[in-house]
């Protein structure tokens, strides 16, 4: 039995994918817009404090979400999994985004947008599972590397989009306008995604199989040739440590705008320019790397991009420090987002070690729990200073 | 990051993220399609 899976219901899938950069970019911007909207305190700071404690929740709910929905994608499929995480996607997001400020409601404001908050970081988490069996499943054996690098080129091409999309805001908003209503037009962008993506991802075609005695995981024979499955612990706990590596180097990178204008006093202009360059190395980088690993195995891409990183990574700052212009800056971020990339090809591996029916839990719950702990970690811990790097 | 002024706190966290990562995968055990089957028809000629 061949799966039929045409572009469009891979696009419904990474659409999950986009959406989670899209909002972890956006709601850090307008953490400032968001805290004084909901968070009115004695001073800015603590209402941003506020505002990024709710984003943390978000995070930490995270979990409870991939245990959940990761159970369902393995007992009763990953297509009815993926769209109930989509549609409480769209209730957090939507929460957030219509709730009145507190001026205009009261206490009513901060506790829904917390319950928001939580239902979104439920959706995200278990998005994560059902979503990258589903690539790794619906790809022909031979091209699941490539088909799951997509979610790279999704989550870049989001960034670049919540970028420009505060770009824009920045221009035509004045700041009162901006926190006022901006930063819901721009998180709103994500509402208008939703419906399209939901409609999509109706129409998926199942990739759990499930034999006529009940049995899931059964599949075709054709290319079957599937490692020596390990213990489910030990994938499970090599999966969170290489998860939490690309995590924090990815997250990292995401900030180096903030980072280069804060500490090295680098133009914005050239700060947000590197980060369009980082991303597009990265989009190049991912279908690459994938297309490689499918080809000479996930080992050695991984092993090889993650020891030039390490053997790279403070040069390549030094070097930043020594030339805080568009020299040092871009070329820093064309370096690092390239290994960076060439060592992510931990989760193709991750999904395959893992029978199908453990995957779409084990592999969501082992990166998400990373996602968790090390984006957590590595938020911003001097949020006064964290601004949208679009309005300075 | 925000704890200490130095800027090299940026590589330092870099570094020791991508160390992680080296490790974890030389725990790791092939898995690709085509890898695989390689080593099966060389084993079986």
């Amino acid at each position: 039995m061949t799966q039929i899976v045409r572009l469009e219901h891979r696009v419904a899938v990474l659409l999950g994918a986009g959406l989670e950069i899209y909002d972890f970019l956006t709601f850090s911007y307008f953490s400032p817009q968001i805290g004084a909207a909901f968070f009115p305190g004695r001073d800015s700071i603590s209402s941003l404090l506020a505002a990024l404690g709710v984003f943390a929740v978000g995070f930490v709910a995270r979990p409870l979400g991939s245990v959940i929905f990761g159970r369902l994608g393995d007992r009763v499929g990953r297509r009815a999994a993926m769209q109930w995480s989509f549609i409480l996607m769209g209730v957090g997001l939507g929460v957030l985004v219509l709730t009145p400020p507190f001026s205009v409601i009261g206490l009513a404001a901060p506790i829904l947008v917390v319950i928001g908050r939580i239902i979104q970081g439920v959706a995200l988490g278990g998005e994560v599972g059902p979503a990258t069996a589903y690539l790794v499943e619906a790809a022909a054996p031979r091209s699941r590397g490539f088909s799951i690098a997509w979610i790279g080129v999704s989550q870049n091409c989001s960034s670049l989009l919540a970028g420009a999309a505060g770009a824009i805001a920045a221009t035509f908003l004045s700041p009162a306008d901006m926190g006022l209503f901006g930063w819901r037009i721009v998180m709103g962008i994500g509402l208008v995604i939703l419906p399209i993506g939901y409609a999509l991802r109706r129409y998926l075609p199942e990739t759990l199989i499930v034999s006529p005695e009940g049995e899931a995981g059964v599949r075709e024979p054709r290319e079957r040739v599937e490692p020596a499955y390990r213990p489910a612990w030990q994938i499970f706990v090599i999966g969170f440590f290489a998860t939490s590596s690309g995590t924090v180097t990815t997250y990292l990178l995401l900030y180096l705008p903030t980072y280069s204008s804060v500490f090295l006093k680098t133009k914005s202009s050239i700060t947000l320019t590197a980060l369009a360059i980082g991303s597009g190395i990265a989009i190049i980088g991912s279908l690459l790397t994938g297309a490689l690993s499918d080809r000479i195995g996930r080992l050695l891409p991984v092993r090889v991009g993650k020891l030039l990183f390490v053997l790279t990574a403070i040069p390549a700052t030094l070097f930043m420090i020594a030339h805080p212009d568009s020299t040092g800056i871009f070329t820093s971020a064309i370096i690092l987002s390239l290994l960076a990339t060439v060592g992510s090809g931990y989760t193709v591996w991750l999904v395959e070690s893992l029978p199908m029916v453990r995957r779409s839990f084990g592999a969501g719950v082992a990166m998400t729990l990373a996602i968790t702990v090390m984006g957590g970690a590595t938020q911003p811990l001097k949020p006064g200073r964290w601004r949208p790097p679009t309005t300075r | 990051m925000a704890a200490t002024h130095d800027p090299l706190i940026f590589g330092y966290v870099l570094t020791g993220a991508s160390l992680v990562g080296l490790i974890a995968s030389l725990f790791m055990h092939e898995t690709a399609p085509a890898v695989l089957a390689r080593r099966v028809r060389a084993s079986s000629n």
